[in-house]
């Protein structure tokens, strides 16, 4: 077991902690009874005005601390060793004292704010409920309270939002409200678990300025809990590597960054894609991370750690202090990492390739929802709007984009499972269906969600042949070859044919959807978000899957994503989506290298970056995406533009090529960049 | 709430209504020509088609119809080929006792199943927990029949502390009404107890907490209305059949209510005291149902009839 040792600060020595955690155990009821313990005793120390970063991926075990930490957890969590604030002893305070702790000084605010929010009263509502909880205001000054909190956080038309439900407003807006929520206590220390997750890359970098600014005027500590490297590294001083329940690493952000010791970290670090170039090949960490109550003997990360060795299995390593850093790991990384072996993205196939796919100013519209086909309620949404796009066989296309943005509905739309209400589809000849409807052997696509789309009462082998079956292709043996030879090509042993998908992880889940897709070995693939509910480790896993299914056969790659970092790895050419339109489409070196169009500008400068000295200057993109229902005239960017002109508000620009394959809608960009 | 969305539940309502009455229409024209039914063979044939020429049996089948829906708003069921008296009379003679039953079977279903349902949910595991639980799951197992007899013998044959049967004062309510109620409550209290229990576990609850909110507050001020919402639509059911649901109940105790009316009518082919009670059923659920939508929407902002788009 662990010896307790108190993390010394980064800075201010002298200053005593404000919270201060002394092995902090976590133990859940088990399904098949007894119990099973998830966080095996942390320490951590946060000093005022400090921020510390809490990172890991899924089950790591970092929210249930910080949970843990304001007794948050329900009543069959066991919370053993010392939690204290301020030097008052958390476990052992009563329930008004804990009341008034939570949401006063320590204020907590969670991902998936809509959730967070009660649907059934108003933001107004909630938040003055706050304001007299932690302030006794009342009459006027509590409204008045209630607008100011708005505006403080940056919503704009504050007094109007109050009477709003949460769900009138986008995931941003709800965040800055339970931002402002939490603020009505005045904190000295913000816990933030997640807050950025469910939000676009744009709104992610509005809140993470938001959640600096604050502190800043406050002076009060953020534990920033994320499992994303670049959030921490542009927010945290101080940062914490947790796996497996236990803390592995921990120091000073510019440190852990510059040379990460744990191969966990290491691992962290180089799995994931980068926007600024493309790594050869995805560092990526064999498996996955443990089940809590089924922990490997010894290190924990023994299993996946190419450097592990006899004695990691043994024993597991204690938490070692060195200077301001502590470190879990018996035979660590010395000196930064190796410079990362850069490639230049290919476009993939030539331009004048036949093309696959050839899409002319598609539309779609959603007619108005009628009551009884009488009363129209709300307008007609133009969901997509004038896309053109040539995809050449072999090619990888991105259409990225935030959500919203439409690109859902063109990948659809290409499928066959929309029908487009304008323009034309064109499709290479051996797609022979009518357009609009699904030709499963010419192109297959690829979701978001892999337990969703998997049969939970049905073996893997029999999901991947079926549609082999439903197009009688082969007899039974044929079709056992062929799922083995599938299993192989995704990287999934041949065991696991017989399994159930709840045994699987959701990587190998996602593996076992991209072999079914494969069966009848189409041409084409169609891939929308496939890896946005993964870990960073098991992402880089698929990422590299994907990427070499792709060349090994030749596939045509649609690849729908709002993840620019995955796009950059992956797509030879992309096209930037906002409100219905496409904006610039490029190869994806220009593109990423010399984004001409102002979104596309601000879309990769708020993507988030783990490098060390790329810390965000800039100003976050104003604002959010237009409502489907009512685009602005002209450019539907022009109310976010720093550099809208008044011919920008009257006349929607036409997509231009600048240079050669970089096209733009814009009608100030020069390309003189 | 919105014009558009009340107008278009208010159509919807009439149009299920008009259902209603033409299913009745067909199911009457299909149970044999009326004028033999009502006289059999004790009349001759000159009589039965005077008769048909009366009521218009003689006309076709649409114009029928069409007479019927006319004789229907005009608020003619028919008579009583039992008493001659006007069907509708007779069964709004009833009406008051039924209403008077079930309200107080409600209200009692309310009062107990609904507290029962949320104090389990909120102390689930505990002793109270399954206590209430285990009662409720009794209650709506024990058929009304059984229970009724049961409180009959009981309370009116062994003690005579209450009359068995038949109206007078309240005291005459209480047996009924604890049989009919019952059911009810338990019946709510699983389903409070499941709607409270889905409730404390979303994450909104917890982020009131997690504010430092009290108990109480989060309990009765965040948790219990987002519960209300699907017990709205229970409690709509409820009262949507709640004549149905009295019939036996009324015929155990003697009660003069309209479930009764109708198992006499139907025992002596009554038909149009049948129809009517039928309509009457029907109209009650259409309307219970509308009262529901409106109530949710009102507990509900995320019901499209609540936004005003
Ligand atoms: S202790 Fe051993 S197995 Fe664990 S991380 Fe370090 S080298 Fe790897
Ligand atoms: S057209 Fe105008 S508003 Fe639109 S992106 Fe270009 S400069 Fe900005």
């Amino acid at each position: 077991m662990d010896v307790a040792l108190a993390v010394p600060p980064v800075t201010r020595v002298d200053t005593p902690p404000l919270l201060a955690l002394w092995q902090i155990t976590v133990d859940f009821a088990a399904r098949g009874g007894g119990m099973v313990r998830v966080v095996h005793g942390i320490d951590l120390d946060i000093r005022p005005g400090e921020t510390l970063g809490l990172v890991g991926e899924s089950g790591s075990g970092k929210s249930v601390t910080c949970l843990a930490a304001l007794r948050l957890l329900p009543a069959e969590a066991q919370i053993g060793g010392r939690i204290a604030f301020d030097g008052a002893d958390i476990a052992r305070m009563g329930a008004a004292q804990l009341q008034s702790l939570r949401g006063g000084r320590i204020a907590i605010v969670f991902q998936d704010p809509a959730a967070a929010l009660n649907p059934t009263q108003t933001i107004g509502w909630q938040l003055r409920e706050r304001l007299v909880r932690h302030q006794g205001l009342r009459g006027e000054a509590l409204q008045a309270a209630a607008i100011a909190a708005l505006a403080r956080v940056g919503i704009a038309d504050p007094a109007q939002r109050l009477e709003d439900y949460p769900h009138h407003l986008s995931g941003g807006m709800c965040q800055r409200a339970m931002i402002a929520m939490a603020l009505t206590g005045k904190p000295s220390l913000l816990i933030a678990d997640e807050p950025t997750t469910a939000l676009d890359v744009t709104t992610q970098a509005q809140i993470l300025a938001l959640l600096r600014d604050l502190q800043r005027e406050t002076g009060m500590a953020m534990v920033l809990v994320s499992h994303d490297l670049g959030v921490i590294a542009e927010s945290c001083a101080r940062v914490a590597v947790m796996y497996a329940g236990r803390i592995v690493e921990q120091g000073p952000t510019t440190e852990i960054f510059a040379t990460p010791r744990h191969p966990y970290t290491r691992g962290l670090l180089d799995s994931l894609p980068r926007i600024d170039h493309v790594v050869a090949r995805l560092a990526a960490m064999p498996g996955a991370l443990p089940q809590p109550g089924r922990l490997p003997p010894g290190c924990s990360f023994a299993p996946r750690c190419d450097r592990a060795r006899p004695a990691c299995v043994a024993n597991m390593p204690r938490l070692e202090m060195q200077g301001a850093r502590a470190l879990r790991c018996l035979h660590p990384h010395d000196g930064p990492p190796a410079p990362p072996g850069i490639v230049q993205m290919e476009p993939g196939a030539d331009q004048q390739g036949v093309p696959m796919v050839e899409a002319q100013a598609l539309g779609l519209r959603y007619a108005p929802r009628r009551l009884l086909g009488l009363f129209a309620r709300g307008a007609a949404v133009q969901a997509v709007d004038g896309v053109s796009f040539t995809l050449h066989r072999g090619e990888t296309l991105g259409l990225v984009g935030e959500s919203g943005c439409g690109k859902s509905t063109v990948a659809r739309m290409v499928a066959g499972l929309l029908t487009p209400s304008n323009g034309a589809l064109r499709f290479a000849p051996e797609r022979n269906a009518a357009p609009g409807v699904p030709a499963p052997r010419f192109a297959q696509l690829v979701f978001q969600d892999p337990l969703g789309a998997l049969d939970p009462r049905q073996r893997i082998a029999a999901q991947i042949a079926e549609p082999l079956e439903i197009h009688r292709i082969g007899n039974a043996a044929s079709r056992r070859a062929e799922v083995l030879r599938l299993l192989d090509a995704v990287g999934l042993d041949p065991a696991l044919a017989e399994a159930f998908p709840h045994r699987l992880s959701g990587g190998q889940r996602q593996r076992v959807v991209l072999a079914r897709a494969l069966a009848l070995r189409p041409p084409m693939l169609i891939a929308d978000e496939p890896f946005s509910a993964l870990d960073v480790s098991v992402q880089a896993q698929v990422i590299e899957l994907l990427a070499e299914l792709q060349a090994r056969e030749a596939l045509t790659l649609l690849f729908i994503s709002h993840d620019l970092r995955v796009v950059r790895r992956i797509c030879g050419r992309v096209a930037v989506m906002y409100a219905g339109r496409i904006v610039e489409t490029a190869p994806a070196e220009r593109l990423f290298g010399s984004p001409q169009h102002p979104y596309t500008q601000a879309l990769l400068a708020a993507v988030p970056s783990p490098d060390l000295g790329a810390r965000p200057s800039h100003q976050p993109l104003r604002g959010e995406p237009p409502s489907p229902l009512r685009p602005p005239p002209g450019c539907r960017f022009h109310p976010r533009c720093a550099m809208a002109r008044p011919l920008c508000r009257v006349e929607a620009p036409a997509l231009r090529e600048l240079f050669q394959g970089q096209a733009v809608a814009c009608h100030v960009a020069h390309g003189d960049a | 709430m919105n014009g558009a969305w009340m107008a278009a539940k208010l159509l919807r309502a009439a149009a299920t209504l008009l259902l209603a009455v033409t299913v009745v229409f067909i199911v009457l024209r299909l149970a044999g020509d009326p004028a033999e039914i009502l006289f059999g063979d004790n009349v001759g044939e000159e009589s039965l088609i005077r008769y048909r020429a009366l009521w218009g049996l003689d006309q076709p089948l649409g114009v029928q119809y069409l007479l019927y829906l006319r004789s229907l708003l005009l608020g003619d069921f028919g008579l009583s080929s039992q008493s001659g008296a006007s069907a509708w009379q007779l069964m709004m003679g009833r009406l008051p006792y039924t209403l008077q039953l079930g309200g107080v079977s409600l209200l009692l279903a309310v009062l107990i199943g609904i507290p029962a349902g949320v104090a389990a949910a909120l102390a689930r595991g505990s002793l109270t927990d399954r206590v209430v639980m285990l009662a409720a799951v009794s209650s709506f197992c024990i058929p009304n029949f059984v229970l009724g007899v049961v409180l009959i013998l009981v309370f009116a044959e062994q003690f005579g502390w209450l009359p068995s049967h038949g109206t007078g004062g309240i005291w005459h309510l209480v047996l009924p009404a604890l049989t009919l109620g019952t059911g009810w409550a338990g019946v709510l209290a699983r389903f409070a107890r499941s709607a409270m229990l889905e409730v404390l576990g979303q994450p909104y609850i917890r982020g009131a907490r997690a504010s430092g909110l009290t108990e109480g507050r989060v309990r009765w001020r965040h948790a219990l209305p987002n519960a209300a919402i699907p017990l709205v639509t229970i409690l709509g059911f409820m009262v949507g059949g709640l004549v149905a649901g009295a019939i036996v109940t009324e015929s155990i105790f003697a009660w003069p209510g309209v479930g009764r009316l109708l198992v006499d009518s139907v025992k002596l082919r009554d038909l149009a005291v049948v129809q009517a009670i039928v309509l009457m059923v029907a109209a009650t659920m259409v309307a219970a149902n509308l009262v529901v939508d409106v109530l949710s929407a009102w507990l509900n902002p995320r019901l499209p009839a609540a936004t005003g788009a």
